[in-house]
């Protein structure tokens, strides 16, 4: 496995597989651990990888269940999901946040400050407008343009790599 | 639909954080966790290539002669002059000074950091061509077809051997070509953008055209790299590895969703 091999797979899986090991851990450095040492160790084990994108989720789900039984949660179901999932559409729904999570980073900063006060924060306009010395109009055209770009990224089936 | 999108864009947001999950990062952390970087690799044995050359100085009846050798590494080597060279692999080159003059006969590929010395000129002769620098930072590749000069820094003046032979001048940024059998060189108006690429392990791009990028793995490779013209002008942006010609193809063509087809140089043996 050369390099550049090595850099084309983490940006082909690496990101999917975190939001995908996200939905069980609830963390995201917990996340991004689990999701890294289970690509090492599948180098380490020569497995070969061609055949593995559901190897690799396989891999990763065995790993978080383990960590979460030995933190004693016997009854491992991903955190948010009511309703059953299957494994194809688990993995098409990480690799679309994925996109969106690569979408986010890639917003203009004070655009992306802005976006997460209100919708990860749960700001209201009015608190956001007060805080940063903007006016509610602006933050509200900010937030619109920002989820404009995302909808408009998330949907692009020909993004292949994620995170750079 | 439209509530599923709902549901992955509130789970994106619930999570956020700048900085998380960095694939560029990971994947550093996986090379050097698994011991696989290229360029620790290559700084490695540049330096046992170093040190090994120390011990096997030719001295061939002149004393003051030096040659060096990169056997089967690249080799960065330190001149009498305080110049440094760094030859890549299968490259030999000769050194001597005396008064008023620095020479070196190079057979193959060399990049030269030259210690400036005007009233010493730098001299590179490669048997049917010329370099003479006072101090800068070039490089001079010979192939059997031709001598390429990149100047990195500083100036050159470059020429042809023979009694009709003419010279260039050549500032830094600039590339020059002599073609076998031609007394006299010409400049390259738009030269490719990783003359070192064989040093750094790496080809650069930022926002060139395909056709640009085609053409210099056409040139490292010694195969002929193409595409459809209708792709040629697409802008290609991104940092790829010398050690794995098909990672590169491979990458470009998801990357911009077009074909790549390679073959053999024809003119090459």
């Amino acid at each position: 496995m050369t390099p550049s091999q090595i850099s084309d797979i983490y940006k082909r899986y690496y990101r999917p597989l975190c939001l995908y090991a996200l939905h069980y851990m609830g963390d995201v450095d917990e996340s991004e651990d689990v999701v890294q040492e289970c690509l090492t160790s599948v180098w380490q084990n020569g497995t070969v990888v061609s055949n593995g994108k559901s190897y690799l989720y396989t891999t990763v789900r065995n790993r978080c269940i383990d960590r979460l039984r030995s933190k004693g949660r016997i009854d491992v179901v991903p955190m948010d999901d009511v309703s059953e999932i299957s494994d194809e559409e688990a993995q098409a729904r990480s690799e679309r946040e994925a996109l969106l999570w690569t979408a986010v980073d890639s917003l203009p900063a004070k655009r992306r400050k802005i976006l997460l006060m209100s919708k990860r924060d749960g700001l209201k306009y009015e608190e956001i407008a007060l805080r940063l010395g903007i006016s509610e109009n602006t933050v509200r055209n900010q937030i619109s343009r920002a989820l404009e770009t995302l909808r408009a990224k998330a949907s692009d089936i020909l993004y292949f790599f994620f995170g750079f | 639909m439209q509530e599923n999108s709902d549901r992955i864009m509130g789970f994106v947001m619930k999570h956020y954080r700048e900085g998380a999950f960095d694939t560029v990062k990971a994947a550093g952390r996986h090379m050097r966790g698994a011991g696989v970087s290229f360029r620790t690799y290559l700084f490695a044995a540049v330096g046992v290539a170093a040190a090994v050359i120390l011990g096997i100085f030719i001295f061939r009846g002149n004393p003051s002669v030096q040659r060096y050798e990169a056997v089967d590494s690249a080799l960065v080597a330190s001149l009498p002059d305080g110049s440094r060279v760094t030859l890549s692999e299968g490259s030999t080159l000769s050194f001597s000074s005396g008064k008023g003059e620095r020479r070196a006969t190079l057979e193959g590929t060399a990049l030269f950091e030259v210690t400036h010395d005007e009233t010493c000129p730098f001299t590179v002769s490669l048997g049917r061509a010329t370099v003479k620098v006072l101090g800068t930072v070039f490089q001079v590749r010979e192939t059997p077809s031709e001598v390429k000069v990149d100047v990195l820094e500083g100036k050159v003046s470059f020429s042809g051997e023979g009694a009709d032979a003419s010279s260039v001048i050549l500032t830094s940024g600039t590339q020059s070509v002599l073609h076998s059998g031609s007394a006299s060189p010409s400049v390259v108006e738009e030269s490719l953008p990783n003359p070192t690429a064989w040093l750094t392990g790496n080809f650069r791009y930022e926002a060139v055209p395909l056709v640009t990028v085609l053409e210099e793995l056409s040139d490292y490779y010694g195969k002929i790299f193409y595409c459809d013209p209708s792709a040629s002008e697409k802008l290609l942006t991104g940092t790829f590895s010398v050690d794995d010609p098909d990672a590169i193809v491979s990458s470009i063509e998801s990357a911009l969703q077009i074909g790549i087809a390679v073959t053999a140089d024809p003119f090459k043996e």
